[in-house]
């Protein structure tokens, strides 16, 4: 360096010229400054430069856009900037300039920090959900960088670099976009949260929107939320009622941000296999399509969702035919689109965004039709003479529409057996034969066993009046209907019984087999009552004996019959109620009064049993061992009215027949004995 | 005192079925077919005959595997013969195809397991059905028709030589494999 100056000087020395003399002092000047910032440079560790340039750059960045502040009232605010701190960064910046520390680190330095400010500013308050306007913040996002960060970094690159007026549309560009991509991605991380606060959340669910425009981001979208999904929503502790109001919400959440329907199409995959493989599924479908959403008690019931309830309140969309049958062969449709490139395979276009489309196509249409007959069935049975059927009218105009009518000519039997029952109720009992008995207590149901589901078939005794009114009605059905002849079914009844007592009056609604428990014990008084024990009772009245033990402990629960002190078994009614300690001890045993009306596929399932193990047998005799899944479709194909059940059911099945040694099991393969 | 009533199923007159179109009322004649076969094989899964058995092969119902057990005190005794069904569209008014899958020397039966009976051929009514046919052919194993063989050799030995006849019935004889079974299926 020492000989360097020294010619500088003696070449200085040798011009005499003022002109010239200043031109050597720059000359002169930019060759020291030359010389020296180097010496700067290589004086001062790098690395702790930079780390602590970002350092400083970025805690002035913080003070600048008041990322830290707790008061954010007024909304423009947010796009203002603190002058002073600014100022102290952009004089420091001169300086760095100044002794040549203005270029390379410095500059690396302040990209990353001011990288670091946006995430920092996407997470601050400013940027925080909007859970009151459920309006995206995406908006005032770009608006902050392009007003605020980009005329502060454009003075600062020029205040390190010395450019007057750098031109930095570009990187304006890409600090928008980086913004947005932090936003998504933040959003995005908490995206289950959001669903699980719709619609409140949907302003943030729109920022998503704004941000999934790449492949990319889309497939980060994809990826992440359906870890979210199985890790929050897909467990044991989920109940089926729970994951059926969260897929509704994603439904409407991600038809709101993409309208094709791919991303659901991806992200519902997990979700919809999850609800295949639970059993309850289909009926909290359809229970949930039925229900009455004025009735307060169906809200808290488990059984119900409250999204589909409200979903099905809403008017039907019919969905277009044509498009639903051949989407690309219809040419004159002019919004035709190819199928999006992030779709998988099997991807079918959603032609309606309606949610309920999405859970009828869940399972087979036979599948739902068969769910839709039992849970139809009971509700009917249930129905009470002055419902006008509207709901279930509706519903199964639904169904018609998206499974055709054909499948469910069973369901209009069921309706149209209802209506015509009442219509003909009416008309016997107006009739001649029951002018002097007290006809307008008894309403019947007549059904078309054929078309309705297996229902309960106990046979017992109803109390003799009854029976009288039964076999008057029946005559009188049987001249209105072509000599056609009734078969009751007394245990799907509904009776009204009222107790007079000495002192009380007990009245309840039960059904029939209790019914005729307690008019058994018709006939005594206080003095002499009643005696009966359970084994009388069942011969008595032909009844099944859990039925009659379900009876007595209903009324002893009402605290009508209790089990003698004397004699243990031998029951008898209380005619006077002691004042108290009776009182106290009724049993709880309430809760086995419900008995579903129609038989649940378990039931069915282990009535058929046999048939099933004959068919099975057969089979593997016929054509030699086989696999469990080839038997379960051999079964479905060859039994009369198919095979509801699933693999499950079929290797419980299986596994009793290997017990039994009828079969022998050889890895998946189910054999005969030879 | 509510209660519910039921209609007997097999009144077809009845007023709500004759509204709807009962789906039973299907005129496509597989659809008549199938239905028949469907019962058939619903009465002979319940009747469980001993000896005799039979079920629809994959996916088509026009085409059964039978199985028949040599009756004892026959030269067939404990012996397992598959047979094949064949059902033709217009079924139970043609008879089906009947053949022995597995070999079997007979008087009545062809080295190719084509059967001659009465029954299968110009006797054959719509009465018959899968059960009758099986149990005609496991009383035709112990009780040949030696008037008109197939097998000539095995109508004159029948008489003549019980004991060759039965060692060329055992040598004749072997079960199938699972993969020919699964194979004609």
């Amino acid at each position: 360096m020492v000989p360097a100056l020294v010619s500088a000087f003696q070449q200085g020395n040798a011009m005499h010229d003022q002109n010239e003399l200043s031109g050597v002092i720059a000359k002169l000047r930019n060759k020291l400054s030359k010389s020296l910032h180097p010496i700067f440079i290589d004086s001062i560790p790098g690395d702790n430069f930079y780390k602590g340039l970002t350092e400083v750059t970025l805690r002035s960045c913080t003070r600048t856009f008041r990322l830290h502040t707790e008061s954010f009232h007024e909304d423009d605010a947010k796009y203002d900037i603190d002058y002073e701190s600014s100022l102290k960064l952009l004089q420091l910046f001169e300086n760095l300039r100044g002794v040549g520390l203005g270029d390379g680190p410095a500059v690396r330095a302040f990209a990353r920090a001011i990288e670091e400010a946006i995430v920092q500013f996407v997470q601050s308050n400013w940027m925080g959900v909007d859970w009151d306007d459920r309006t995206p913040v995406i908006t005032s996002l770009m608006i902050w960088v392009d007003k605020a960060l980009a005329p502060f970094i454009k003075r600062a690159v020029s205040a390190l670099t010395g450019v007057a007026n750098p031109s930095m549309d570009e990187e304006v560009k890409r600090w928008t976009d980086l913004a947005v991509s932090w936003l998504g991605r933040s959003r995005i991380a908490n995206l289950f949260t959001y669903i699980c606060r719709w619609p409140e959340s949907q302003g943030a669910i729109l920022d998503i929107k704004g941000y999934i425009k790449t492949p990319e981001a889309r497939k980060y979208l994809t990826v992440n939320f359906q870890q979210d999904v199985e890790r929050r929503l897909l467990h044991a502790g989920a109940t089926t009622k729970h994951i059926l109001d969260i897929y509704m919400i994603i439904i409407q959440a991600f038809t709101t941000i993409d309208t094709r329907g791919v991303l659901l199409d991806n992200v519902s995959r997990p979700i919809r296999k999850y609800l295949k493989s639970r059993t309850d599924t289909a009926r909290i479908i359809i229970a949930s399509m039925l229900a009455d959403l004025a009735d307060e008690s169906i809200r808290s019931s488990p059984d119900v969702s409250r999204a589909i309830a409200d979903e099905m309140a809403k008017p039907i969309a019919p969905a277009s035919d044509i498009h639903r049958h051949a989407p690309d062969l219809d040419f004159d449709n002019m919004a035709y689109q190819p199928q999006p490139t992030d779709a998988s395979p099997d991807f079918r276009r959603a032609d309606s965004s309606d949610a309920i489309a999405h859970l009828l196509s869940l399972y087979d249409k036979e599948q739902f039709v068969s769910v839709l007959r039992n849970i139809l069935g009971e509700h009917l049975l249930r129905s009470t003479a002055d419902v006008h059927l509207e709901r279930e009218t509706r519903l199964l105009e639904l169904f018609k529409s998206r499974f055709g009518d054909d499948k469910l000519q069973a369901c209009d039997v069921m309706l149209q057996d209802i209506a015509n029952s009442r219509r003909l109720t009416r008309k016997i009992l107006e009739s001649a034969a029951f002018a002097h008995t007290d006809g307008g207590a008894l309403t019947a149901q007549i059904l078309s066993a054929f078309f309705w589901p297996e229902l309960r078939d106990d046979e017992f005794r109803v109390p003799p009046p009854v029976q009288d009114l039964l076999a008057k009605y029946a005559e009188g059905f049987e001249q209105h209907q072509n000599m056609m002849k009734l078969k009751w079914i007394p245990a799907l009844g509904r009776a009204t019984v009222e107790l007079v007592f000495e002192d009380r009056v007990v009245s309840e609604s039960v059904p029939p087999w209790v019914a005729s428990v307690v008019y058994a014990f018709d006939g005594g008084d206080a003095a002499n009552p009643v005696a009966k024990s359970i084994e009388q009772l069942a011969e008595e009245l032909e009844m099944e004996e859990p039925l009659v033990r379900n009876a007595v402990a209903f009324w002893a629960s009402k605290q009508v019959l209790e089990e003698s002190a004397s004699t243990p078994g031998l029951y008898t009614v209380i005619e006077v109620l002691a004042e108290e300690g009776t009182r106290g001890k009724a049993p709880a045993a309430q809760a086995q009064e419900e008995v579903s009306a129609v038989k649940t596929a378990q039931d069915v399932f282990e009535e058929n049993m046999d048939t099933y193990k004959a068919f099975i047998v057969a089979m593997v005799t016929n054509m030699g061992s086989m696999p469990l899944a080839r038997i379960l479709m051999m079964l479905k194909m060859a039994l009369p009215g198919g095979f509801n059940f699933g693999e499950t059911e079929l290797r419980g099945c299986l596994q009793s027949m290997v017990e039994e040694s009828t079969l022998v099991q050889n890895g998946d393969s189910y054999g005969v004995k030879r | 005192m509510d209660s519910l009533l039921n209609q007997a199923s097999t009144t077809t007159t009845n007023s709500t079925m004759t509204k709807t179109s009962s789906p039973a009322r299907n005129t496509n004649g597989t659809a008549n077919v199938t239905k028949r076969l469907q019962s058939e094989l619903m009465s002979l899964m319940m009747s469980s005959t001993p000896g005799i058995s039979a079920f629809p092969n994959d996916g088509n119902l026009l085409l059964w595997t039978a199985t028949i057990v040599g009756p004892a005190d026959t030269p067939y005794a404990g012996l397992n013969f598959k047979l094949s069904f064949d059902f033709p569209a217009n079924y139970p008014y043609s008879a089906p195809t009947v053949l022995f899958k597995t070999p079997i020397y007979h008087p009545n039966i062809d080295f190719s397991g084509r059967i001659c009976l009465d029954i299968l051929k110009d006797k054959w009514s719509a009465i018959y059905n899968v059960q009758s046919v099986l149990l005609s052919l496991q009383s035709l194993l112990g009780e040949p028709n030696n008037a008109s063989p197939l097998n000539g050799q095995a109508a004159e030995l029948w008489d003549k030589d019980p004991v060759e006849y039965q060692r060329l019935v055992l040598a004749r004889h072997r079960d199938l494999s699972e993969d020919e079974l699964n194979n004609s299926a």
